[in-house]
C-alpha cells in the first residue's frame, strides 16, 4: 500500500517519513529514488545517514520523491507499507523547471496513492511565511480527503505558538482527521500508526 | 521567488496528463492543478471504487501480462483455476473450514520456443502475488547443475539446488535428461534427490520438469513415483503461423520498429508457407525472435551509411532486411 506524504515545503515531510520508518522498526533505508527520466535505482542508507542527507531546514531540499518501503507483520500476514516522501508544493507558480517538475510528479503520485497524510506547519499557520497555510493546503483538503483515507498531521508540536496553530488548522477543516505530532521528537506517532494500520488494505 | 502569475489561456485542460503538463511548464499553479484535477476524476470516473488493496491490483497486472502472451489457451485455463482455487481456500480458512493443501507440481510438456520459461516465471510471480510462494522466484537449472560428477557429489548438488529454490519454484528445463543414462547413471541420484525432497519440503517450493513430450513421458514412466507426485500437466503445442505472426508483432511493438507494407505481407506468407516444413523441435518462438534480431542488424547495415535518418527511418523494416538472411 501507497501512504503518500504531502505538503508545503519545509513541513517537515522528510524528517516525519524517516522518523515514522524508524518507528515502525526500520534500521535502514532502503531508498528507491526514482529520477525525472522515469529510472529508479537503490540506495542503502542507515537512518542516521539519510537524515543528515534528506533533510534540512531550507524548503525545497527533496528534489525527487522517495520511496521508503517497510515490511509490517500483521499477524499471519505479512504487508509491505511504501512511504512515498514528496517534493513540497508551493504557491504560484514556481521559477524552476526542476521543481514545477518534481511537483508534477507529487501530484500524480497523489492521484495513485491509497492514503494521504498531509503535514502542515502547526506553529506557522497564522504566520506569513511561505509554510503558512495557503490555497494549496485547502486544495489538497479537497481534492484528496473525499475518496480515499486522509488525514492530516499538524506538525512542528514541539515548537512554540504550535497549540494556537492546531486549534486553528481544525478550526479551518472541521470534520477532517487532524493530528497533533511532532517529527522531531515523535510526539502523536502512535496516533498515525494506528490512522495507518486502519486503513492498510 | 515564486511568481504568482494566473493562468492567461482561458480553456481548461482536460486530461491528467495535460494539468500536470502544464503544471510543469508553468501555465497552472499548484492550487489550480489540483483544482482541474478533483473535476477530471469526478467525471471520469463517478463510481470509482474506494482505494483498491496493492495485492489484487498485481494479481491482476501479472495476469493482463500472461493473457497478453499469444496462444497458451491451456495454461491460461490452468492458471484461471489455480487462481480460483487459491482463492477459495482462502475464503474457506476466514470462515474456519478446513483447507487443502494442493500439489501444485508441474510437467511443461512442449518443444523448445514454445514459452515453458516464459510461463514459469510468471507463474512464480504471480503464486508469490496470491501468498502460495513466499518469494515467487525462478532457480533454471538443467542436468549438469544437478548431477555431479563422482558419489554422493549429485544429492549434495541437487539439494543445493533446492535450497536456492526454496520460496519459488525450481525449473528443470530438459528433465528427462536425468533419466536417460541408464541404471548406473548419477542422474538416477538427482531423481531420487528431488522426490525426496517433494515429501522433505511440502509447499516450500514447487518443481517444474519441462521439456519434449515424448522425452517427458519417457521419464515419467521410468520412476514410477514420479508421475503421481505431479497432478498439473500442461501440453505446450507449436504455434500456428498466425500465432507466430502475432508474436512477431508484439516483439517488434517491444522492440520499437515496425514493418512496411510489403515486408509484413512477405513475412506472413512466409511463416504460412514453411508451417510444418520446420523439424518438429526446431524452435517456434525462439526462430521468429531470431529471424527478427538478424533482419534488426541488416537494418543496420543498410542505414549506417546514410547520413540523415529520420525517427521513423531508424524503426522501419523493409523486406530487404528479411530477404538476405532467409
Amino acid at each position: 500500500m501507497n501512504a503518500l506524504v504531502i505538503g508545503k515545503p519545509n513541513a517537515g515531510k522528510s524528517l516525519f517519513v524517516l522518523n515514522f520508518a524508524a518507528y515502525l522498526g526500520l534500521k535502514e533505508i532502503r531508498l528507491e529514488v526514482t529520477d525525472g527520466e522515469g529510472g529508479a535505482h537503490h540506495q542503502r542508507l542507515p537512518l542516521e545517514r539519510a537524515r543528515h542527507q534528506l533533510v534540512s531546514r531550507a524548503p525545497h531540499r527533496t528534489g525527487v520523491a522517495h520511496l521508503i518501503a517497510i515490511e509490517l507483520a500483521d499477524g499471519k500476514s505479512r504487508r509491505t507499507l511504501t512511504l512515498v516522501d514528496t517534493v513540497g508544493i508551493s504557491e504560484g507558480i514556481h521559477d524552476q523547471l526542476m521543481v514545477r517538475r518534481a511537483m508534477a510528479d507529487t501530484l500524480d503520485r497523489l492521484s495513485h496513492s491509497h492514503l494521504v497524510l498531509h503535514l502542515v506547519d502547526a506553529c506557522a499557520v497564522h504566520t506569513d511565511r511561505v509554510e503558512a497555510l495557503g490555497a494549496v493546503d485547502d486544495e489538497i483538503v479537497r481534492y484528496a480527503s473525499p475518496n480515499r483515507p486522509y488525514a492530516i498531521l499538524a506538525n512542528k508540536m514541539d515548537a512554540p505558538g504550535s497549540a494556537d496553530g492546531l486549534r486553528l488548522v481544525r478550526d479551518r477543516y472541521r470534520g477532517l482527521p487532524v493530528l497533533g505530532i511532532s517529527a522531531l521528537t515523535r510526539r502523536g506517532f502512535r496516533e498515525v500508526k494506528s490512522f495507518v494500520f486502519r486503513h492498510l488494505a | 521567488m515564486p511568481a504568482s502569475v494566473l493562468p492567461s489561456d482561458h480553456s481548461d485542460p482536460l486530461s491528467t496528463r495535460e494539468v500536470l503538463h502544464w503544471l510543469e511548464s508553468g501555465r497552472l499553479t499548484p492550487d489550480a492543478a489540483l483544482r482541474h484535477l478533483a473535476r477530471i476524476e469526478r467525471h471520469a470516473a463517478p463510481g470509482r471504487p474506494d482505494a483498491p488493496g496493492a495485492s489484487p491490483d498485481r494479481i491482476d497486472h501479472i495476469l493482463a501480462e500472461l493473457n497478453n502472451l499469444v496462444g497458451l489457451a491451456e495454461v491460461k485455463q490452468l492458471v484461471a483455476e489455480l487462481r480460483a482455487f487459491i482463492d477459495i481456500q482462502s475464503r474457506r480458512a476466514a470462515v474456519g473450514l478446513r483447507t487443502e493443501s494442493q500439489m501444485l507440481h508441474m510437467v511443461f510438456k512442449g518443444a523448445p520456443g514454445t514459452g515453458k520459461t516464459t510461463v514459469a516465471r510468471v507463474l512464480g510471480r504471480l503464486l508469490q502475488a496470491l501468498d502460495v510462494l513466499p518469494k515467487g522466484h525462478l532457480v533454471e537449472v538443467e542436468r549438469a547443475d544437478l548431477v555431479g560428477e563422482y558419489i554422493g557429489h549429485t544429492a549434495q548438488k541437487t539439494r543445493d539446488a533446492i535450497k536456492r529454490a526454496l520460496g519459488g519454484i525450481l525449473f528443470v528445463d530438459e528433465a528427462y535428461a536425468l533419466a536417460r543414462g541408464g541404471d548406473k547413471d548419477f542422474g538416477k541420484e538427482a531423481i531420487d534427490t528431488l522426490v525426496a525432497a517433494l515429501e522433505n519440503h511440502r509447499d516450500e517450493f514447487i518443481l517444474i520438469l519441462a521439456g519434449y513430450p515424448d522425452e517427458m513421458a519417457w521419464l515419467m514412466a521410468s520412476n514410477p513415483g514420479l508421475l503421481s507426485r505431479f497432478p498439473i500437466h500442461l501440453t505446450f503445442p507449436d504455434y500456428r503461423p498466425a500465432e507466430l505472426v502475432a508474436i512477431c508483432r508484439l516483439m517488434l511493438e517491444d522492440r520499437q520498429y515496425h514493418l512496411d507494407a510489403e515486408a509484413q505481407a512477405r513475412l506472413t506468407q512466409y511463416l504460412a508457407s514453411r508451417a510444418g516444413f520446420w523439424h518438429a523441435n526446431a524452435g517456434n518462438a525462439r526462430l521468429v525472435r531470431n529471424l527478427l534480431e538478424r533482419a534488426i542488424r541488416q537494418q543496420a547495415v543498410r542505414l549506417s551509411p546514410l547520413p540523415n535518418l529520420s525517427r521513423s527511418d531508424l524503426m522501419l523494416l523493409t523486406w530487404a532486411d528479411f530477404e538476405g538472411s532467409l
